[in-house]
């Protein structure tokens, strides 16, 4: 270590070639941790299940078409052409071996097709929080697999059936998300109050853990609620938890048994898991694009550490060899071009953090990335050092194999 | 033809100055052949260097071929080099990549010289140096006085008015090393100025004028009865040959 | 003497052909991985329409509410209520005009057993193909007494042509969109669009299967998949209010579009459009300040490329290549002052014998671009393997996603390598190399000539 003013000394003569491996780190460093900036929200996304027990859960929807174009059959009234329907469409699913529990709702969770209203305390309050609004019957909650909290869950006589989308007659009572009663009531008294969502006044009977909503990147995705009801519509979905049975059985069980009661229906059946992952799908093929260069960014990095690493020594073979002659021993020599390297390494990395916080103003306009912070950096600084001192280590190390003799060969 | 007064000359690294030559005059006539020589380290290759305007002055004045050089840009200077001198080293500094041909050749490339006119002149000089049967084997195919002889050849293909040899025959052996003498007395006695370096003192003897230099500074010259160092005034001998 | 300085590069190349070949690769590799992008972003901001582009025009009205804007600062709604489509289409102004929207319609297969699907048609009137003259397998579009007469026709795509008849001849056949039966008066040929000018809601989209008129728009049901209501609608939309709340309120939906008889007529057509919206406000409509917009083809795709979250997300992700292929060049060089530093006894003897520094720099710049150049043609290859394999990537989820019928042309325009991105590979190779070599080769070149001629 006493030989670091030499070596900064010598970096200091030999600045235009420093200068470059200094930029090259700053570079990758800035690269480095805003793509991970940018893609740290949907990593988070595609790993959590966010409060629901994805695995074993099939996402179905019907939709019923008439080649007439009427919304049910001629003669028929449509409201109850549908709930019946929707009754044994449950049945045909409730009867597949495996299927422990079929909830009809208004859309699937992540799926980026469920309505959102916006949640006030008052009719008339100036801030409202735009929420996931699900209407599901009284084995949404179970058939989700959410957790209960507080308050109860749907009785069976609070589930009514309606071809209005908002379900106005149905029962003003809501289940809302832990995260939706926490904006709404912050001093943690949710349960039993009144909330105004959309036009409806509701009581608050249950909270739940989490209950994901329309998008897993949306910054209000815990922010959900659920009421009680059915809608009587062409188009209908159901969720099903199948335990002990592969779900991908279930779904194909599922997909025969709609298709043979309804020839003519549009039938989709996929799991839960797939729904998101194809909200998701543009999101991910970003991110794998973006690793991608990243992994190839390290590799031409490290090759820029190797090369200047033994550019520096070809250049110095007979210095090197001098130093070995009047006693350097060869981890002094080892030592001497790791501590330049990491000299040069660390002078990257300030200019790095710099150029990391300007390239971000230019992601978060861009890409709405998420914006960097002193904990995305620090493991990029780690990691860069290592890479740095691992790729000039080869060199290094050839550097002490030099022959003393070589000081005295050439003139 | 080689004309300098007071040159000075000092590398620094660094931290410390040397001095590499100090107030040196010498003037070198047309036709003329003189061996430096000297002790290692005692400045002849940086007096060779500054003659064939590979190095700059740190101050003084030289004139080749009646021209002031010490202000000349690069590309004149490169010009120069090109037309007037032709150079020997002691490693001969043939392209290993190219023929032996294409090393005659590439001073007069590097002139813009016609292909015609090339060929024509490479294969004199090649003739000149008696190896007209090796034109196109590669430097590697050859001995070291077969490659000193190609090395000659690329000097004189150009026809300069002077040739400066660096230890001509420093990697070669004495019965190599007298062909190679031979062939450059002979060049000489065609009316081409040559100055060499040499440490041969057996060949130094045999140039008709030799110079010796010590620390950097002329002491002796055998143009002159008396021996430099003799003289009171250094400035008293340089200014009559200031004046030829 | 360039001849000879050309030779001594390309000899200078296969001397060290290690590092040579890395710094042809470190080129390459970033060129490859910059180019799929900036090509995506290309056809993304391309002007499909070239030569009758200048002569169609997006009509925006601002018809918004008087509290706040449509969008910050001050853009107008780009699309048109139902009532001022139809006020503006009636008018005789224009030469051409359509007013349109996309909605998913629900196919029902003529044949027993076989399921019914869905496609994304685009909702329109004869116009459409006046206007931007798609090519026709077979018949073509229907004519201005059929939007009138509401007559139940349809333009299909090949595809779906194949998809429901097996063939392209599928003239005069019968198909059952949303329960309805329509009669195919043309079959489009494989038409791609990229960017899809004529919407830009989504850039990406592809050409519609389906076309069926805008005047069946109620009785097929077809809801428009972007609509926009300045006010709060009475009731939410159920399929019993559908025609009620779009026909008569001030949901914004149409998009509309007019062919003017050349580029200067927009000046006189854009009055009549202000002059039109004066008249409306005497009505008691329009609330806000004029602020209508007229843009041509090229300013449309400006104007819709400007907010789109698409773009700006590729453009980030060009910056983010662009880094990389800098960072590459770092690297460059690194390798070319290793490289040139090797050379240096030869440049020391050449320029003992004449050669200027001028011109060992010069060589040592033909000598770094042609390795740039060499770089630049492997960073094509690099470029069509990455579009490739990006293709692969970005179009499974959205593959998956699509239900019913996918155009087998896919959208390849996108992820297609053409002869000016070709001409950027070489160009940015070619930058970035000799501003790569600059450094060393003025380096290898200063160094004195006698320092290297005493050493063997």
């Amino acid at each position: 270590m006493n030989e670091f003013p030499v070596i900064l000394r010598t970096l200091l003569r030999n600045r235009a070639a420093a200068l470059l491996t200094i930029f090259q780190v700053a570079l990758t460093l800035a690269v480095l941790v805003n793509v991970f900036a940018s893609s740290d929200g949907y990593r988070a996304a595609v790993g959590q299940p966010m409060g629901i027990a994805e695995s074993g859960l099939a996402a179905v929807s019907s939709e019923w078409i008439d080649i007439e174009g009427s919304r049910a059959p001629e003669g028929t009234d449509a409201d109850a052409f549908h709930k019946d329907r929707i009754q044994r469409d449950l049945e045909l699913l409730r009867g597949i071996p495996g299927v422990q529990q079929v909830s009809v709702t208004n859309g699937f969770p992540l799926s980026d097709a469920v309505p959102v209203r916006q949640m006030r305390i008052k009719r008339d309050d100036e801030t409202s929080f735009a929420s996931t609004f699900y209407v599901g019957d009284a084995e949404f909650v179970r058939t989700l697999g959410l957790e209960l909290l507080a308050g109860r869950d749907f009785s069976n006589d609070e589930i009514r059936w309606s071809a209005d989308p908002n379900l106005s007659e149905g029962a003003p009572v809501a289940i809302v998300s832990q995260a939706l009663a926490d904006k709404l009531f912050p001093k943690g008294d949710a349960l039993n109050q009144q909330v105004h969502a959309g036009d409806r006044l509701l009581t608050i009977v249950g909270i739940v853990k989490r209950l994901p909503g329309l998008h897993p990147l949306w910054s209000n995705v815990e922010l959900s609620y659920v009421v009680p009801g059915v809608r009587a519509q062409p188009l209908s979905r159901y969720l099903v938890r199948s335990e002990g049975v592969a779900i991908d059985e279930i779904v194909a069980a599922a997909e025969t048994a709609l298709y043979t009661a309804h020839p003519q229906a549009l039938i989709t059946v996929d799991t839960q898991a797939e729904i998101k992952t194809r909200t998701l799908s543009v999101a991910m093929s970003t991110v794998a694009v973006l690793g991608f260069v990243c992994a190839l960014l390290l590799l031409v990095t490290a090759l820029g550490c190797y090369g200047q690493t033994t550019f520096t020594v070809t250049k110095r073979t007979r210095e090197i060899g001098i130093r070995r002659a009047i006693g350097s021993t060869k981890s002094q020599i080892v030592s001497y071009f790791l501590i330049e390297n990491w000299l040069m390494t660390s002078a990257g990395i300030v200019v790095g953090v710099l150029l990391t916080y300007v390239l971000n103003i230019v992601l978060v306009q861009g890409l709405g990335a998420t914006k960097v912070t002193p904990g995305m950096i620090v493991p990029g600084v780690l990691f860069l050092w290592l890479l740095g001192l691992t790729s000039a280590l080869v060199p290094a190390l050839r550097a002490s194999f030099i022959a003393p003799a070589t000081a005295t060969r050439t003139a | 033809m080689l004309l300098m007064s007071q040159i000075t000359k000092s590398y620094t690294t660094s931290t410390v100055e040397t001095r590499a030559l100090s107030s040196i005059d010498l003037h070198v006539r047309q036709g003329e052949f003189v061996a430096l020589s000297g002790p290692s380290g005692s400045g002849k290759t940086t007096l060779l260097n500054i003659a064939g305007l590979l190095e700059p002055t740190d101050s003084g004045s030289y004139h080749l071929d009646g021209r002031d050089v010490s202000s000349l840009s690069d590309r004149q200077r490169s010009r120069l080099r090109s037309e007037l001198i032709g150079f020997i080293f002691q490693g001969f500094n043939l392209l290993p990549d190219l023929s032996v041909l294409d090393n005659i050749e590439l001073p007069l490339r590097l002139r813009g010289v016609k292909s015609a006119e090339r060929r024509a002149r490479s294969t004199k000089a090649l003739a000149t140096v008696g190896l007209s049967n090796r034109a196109s084997h590669h430097p590697a195919q050859l001995s070291g006085g077969q490659q000193q002889r190609i090395a000659i050849a690329r000097a004189i293909a150009g026809d300069p008015k002077l040739i400066l040899a660096d230890e001509p025959t420093g990697n070669l052996d004495s019965a190599m090393s007298e062909q190679i003498m031979e062939l450059l007395r002979e060049i000489n006695r065609a009316g081409t100025t040559i100055v060499m370096v040499s440490h041969d003192v057996e060949h130094a003897r045999r140039a008709a004028r030799r110079v010796v230099i010590r620390d950097g500074r002329i002491q002796n010259d055998s143009a002159r009865a008396v021996p430099a160092i003799d003289v009171a005034h250094p400035m008293a001998t340089a200014m009559p040959l200031a004046m030829t | 003497m360039f001849g000879f300085l050309f030779n001594s590069a390309l000899g200078s190349i296969l001397r060290t052909p290690v590092l040579s070949l890395l710094a042809v690769v470190t080129i390459a590799v970033g060129i490859g991985v910059s180019i799929p992008m900036m090509t995506v972003f290309h056809h993304m901001s391309a002007n499909p329409m070239p030569t009758t582009g200048h002569t169609l025009f997006r009509v925006s009205l601002d018809s918004w509410n008087a509290e706040r804007p449509f969008r910050e600062p001050n853009d107008p709604p780009p699309v048109l209520t139902l009532q001022d489509a139809r006020n503006l289409g009636e008018a005789t102004e224009p030469v051409e005009r359509a007013g349109m929207y996309a909605a998913q319609a629900t196919i029902n297969p003529n044949e027993p057993g076989s399921r019914p699907f869905k496609v994304s048609a685009r909702v329109t009137e004869s116009g459409f193909f006046a206007m931007f003259e798609p090519r026709f397998l077979a018949g073509g579009g229907w004519d201005v007494r059929a939007d009138a007469a509401k007559e139940p026709v349809a333009v299909i795509g090949p595809s779906l042509s194949q998809r429901l008849f097996g063939t392209t001849e599928s003239v005069g056949s019968q198909l059952v969109v949303n329960g309805r039966r329509l009669t195919v008066v043309g079959v489009l040929a494989p038409w791609q669009l990229t960017p899809m000018f004529y919407d830009m809601q989504n850039p990406f989209a592809e050409v519609e299967e389906l076309f069926v008129p805008l005047g069946l728009m109620f009785e097929l049901h077809l809801v428009p998949e972007f609509w926009r209501s300045p006010t709060t609608l009475p009731a939410p939309l159920s399929h019993a209010n559908f025609e009620s709340l779009f026909s008569s309120g001030d949901i914004v939906f149409v998009q509309y579009w007019v062919q003017l008889p050349e580029p200067a007529s927009a000046k006189s057509y854009r009055d009549w459009l202000d002059r039109y919206v004066e008249g409306q406000k005497a009505l008691g409509r329009f609330p806000r300040a004029l602020n209508n917009r007229l843009d041509d083809v090229a300013g449309w795709i400006d104007y819709t490329m400007k907010d789109s979250r698409d773009a700006g997300g590729v453009a980030a992700l060009i910056v983010v290549m662009l880094l990389f292929y800098a960072v590459c060049l770092f690297n460059t060089v690194n390798l070319l002052l290793t490289k040139f530093l090797r050379s240096q006894g030869r440049t020391c003897v050449v320029r003992a014998l004449g050669a200027a520094q001028s011109d060992m720099f010069l060589q040592y710049i033909i000598e770094v671009s042609m390795l740039a150049l060499i770089g630049g043609l492997l960073g094509i290859a690099l470029a069509l393997l990455g579009l490739d394999a990006a293709r692969n990537l970005f179009e499974h989820g959205s593959a998956v996603a699509a239900s019913g019928v996918a155009s087998t042309s896919g959208t390849d325009g996108f992820w297609r390598m053409d002869i000016p991105m070709a001409i950027t590979c070489v160009v940015l190779a070619l930058v970035g190399g000799v501003a790569a070599g600059i450094y060393p080769a003025w380096k290898a070149c200063r160094v004195s000539p006698a320092s290297g001629l005493k050493t063997i």
